[in-house]
């Protein structure tokens, strides 16, 4: 498992875990899609994390992306 | 019909158990949600649905079960109830869309790789910035437009107004009050429909253009590090470039900024260092012919919205705002869907704006008819002179308290005839930018951030605006620049 900002960028995997004790947080994450099981593509670090997950594509700054962990 | 979605065991043993207690209690035979809905919501903590529902006695069994079913889990519930409908959502997809393999990469998706790139992404958002807004809005709108409305106003409108209040009325204030110099059709309309409106329609226009080509997320996620800096996030630049259209319309949207600190910064920073598109494209269209001017004026405000939001993001007690979005597909925007939009987002600020106009006419002739008038300016007329500006400038700054762009308005009055130096047009301009927008946006930001903030608020920014201006005069005269 590995946290979505030490991933290089195109690399992709499924949501392993959200972590974090803020509720908040992981309701508006997951009111994105983000939620363990879901496939998963890093495509950009910088200026914003930018993701795919399912669907969706996403920008997010890097406290958010330290939460989110994958399974390679 | 589909079959119910199954969630893991510990959660379905709960929701059994919430049911049977849901049935003790007194719900009406119409209420909208099934005992299962309630228990799901129950189960996720919704807080309004605790408030909605009398659980009174039951409360503690309620809590003892949602407790049971989390201690049985390794994850948090709503986390498992996401989770299971996620997965079922994506297992339903997997069955019924086929994707055909795609070739080449779709238009779309590559504009969107160009927009999101550093080394190709901020080159393209300075291109919009200088195009879309300081071009069309700034050039177009408040240059050629302006000029074309307010000459009409002049050759054809004011002409003859003047002659038939002249005629028809007999007393000449009565004459003063519709007519000549500052009546509400030569003065109030004037202003509203020559020189903010067609700024107005060309910002609105852009901005709904931009909003409905789904340009406006990667302009948030690019912008997203810098507005960190000074306390707010990506999410911030939306109402951030909405009040270079109208502060008024901006401060009320900072309602979908995440935590109050953020809100609060983004209303001082709207309040002080970003004027509205009627201002700026007003200033713009005074400064353009001399670049010097133009680059001090958007130096000086630009270094005060970075500094001020640098340092109250410092004192300001409370987290760093965090950011994340949804990136919608780009998509090229229906022409009439923006003309529908930018048509109603400029009713909106017309009917706001007119009768403020109006009002300022008849408080400037009552003014002026009683003397009152002459009273302030000459209160202001001191503070003027030390800002190094001609007594003439007085009276705009007191335009100005009314609505920042109505002071904007008066200054390209003056400066048609020839009153400042180009330093004297620099300092006036910085000063009514740092000014308070306007009344309404004072009213709005009464009701979305409270009296306490506010007045603090308006009590910073003029001492502050014209602290700036006179240390930008000094400046300038010790450094010996003639603009």
């Amino acid at each position: 498992m590995i946290a979505l900002a030490s991933v290089k960028r195109g690399n992709s995997g499924t949501v392993a875990a959200l972590k974090t004790k803020d509720e908040m947080t992981l309701q508006k994450l997951m009111a994105m899609g983000i939620s363990p099981g879901m496939p998963i593509l890093l495509e950009q670090r910088f200026p914003s994390y930018i993701i795919k997950v399912g669907r969706t594509r996403a920008a997010l700054d890097r406290e958010m992306a330290k939460i989110i962990y994958l399974q390679r | 019909m589909l079959s119910q979605l199954a969630y893991p065991e510990p959660i379905e043993g709960a929701i059994a158990k919430l049911e049977s207690l849901l049935s003790r209690l007194s719900l009406s035979q119409d209420y909208p949600l099934s005992r299962r809905s309630i228990a799901l919501l129950l189960l996720q903590k919704d807080p309004a649905l605790w408030q909605q529902l009398q659980i009174q006695e039951t409360e503690a069994e309620i809590k003892a079960a949602i407790a049971d079913a989390e201690s049985q889990l390794d994850e948090p519930l709503i986390t498992a109830i996401a989770k299971a409908r996620q997965q079922r959502a994506w297992a339903i997809e997997q069955t019924v869309l086929s994707e055909s393999s795609q070739g080449k990469t779709p238009l779309a998706e590559r504009l969107h790789q160009l927009t999101v790139n550093p080394w190709t992404g901020f080159p393209i958002l300075l291109a919009i910035l200088y195009y879309g807004i300081y071009k069309f809005v700034g050039e177009f709108g408040a240059g050629t437009m302006v000029d074309t409305i307010e000459t009409f106003f002049e050759t054809y409108i004011n002409p003859v107004v003047n002659q038939t209040a002249a005629v028809i009325l007999p007393w000449q204030p009565l004459q003063d009050l519709i007519a000549n110099d500052y009546g509400i059709i030569t003065l109030g309309i004037r202003y509203a429909v020559a020189i903010v409106l067609p700024v107005v329609a060309t910002f609105f226009f852009m901005f709904s253009f931009l909003e409905d080509s789904g340009y406006l997320p990667r302009l948030s996620l690019m912008l997203d590090n810098l507005f960190k800096a000074i306390g707010l996030s990506g999410r911030a630049v939306i109402p951030i470039v909405l009040g270079l259209g109208c502060d008024t319309m901006a401060t009320l949207v900072t309602r979908t900024l995440e935590t109050t600190r953020e809100r609060l910064i983004a209303t001082f920073l709207l309040s002080l260092a970003i004027p509205c598109a009627a201002q700026w494209g007003v200033i713009v269209g005074l400064l353009a012919q001399k670049p010097a001017a133009l680059l001090i004026w958007g130096g000086v405000i630009g270094a005060i919205f970075m500094i001020t939001g640098y340092l109250s993001a410092r004192m300001l007690p409370g987290n760093p705002a965090s950011f994340y979005m949804e990136i919608p597909p780009l998509r090229f925007p229906k022409l009439q869907n923006i003309l529908v939009k930018t048509y109603l987002r400029m009713k909106w600020y017309f009917l706001e704006i007119l009768p403020l106009f109006i009002w300022a006419s008849v408080i400037i002739w009552f003014g002026r008819l009683t003397g009152l008038f002459g009273w302030i300016i000459q209160g202001i007329e001191p503070i003027a002179l030390g800002l190094g500006l001609p007594r003439e400038a007085a009276p705009i700054f007191l335009y100005g308290f009314f609505r920042r762009d109505y002071g904007a308005a008066g200054l390209f009055d003056m400066q048609q005839e020839g009153i400042f130096t180009g330093n004297q047009l620099v300092v006036t301009a910085i000063v009514l930018t740092l000014f308070l927008p306007c009344i309404a946006q004072l009213q709005v930001m009464l009701k979305e951030r409270g009296a306490k903030v506010t007045w603090a608020i308006v009590a910073f920014i003029f001492p502050f605006a014209f602290f700036v201006g006179y240390l930008v005069n000094g400046l300038l005269n010790v450094l010996g620049v003639v603009i």
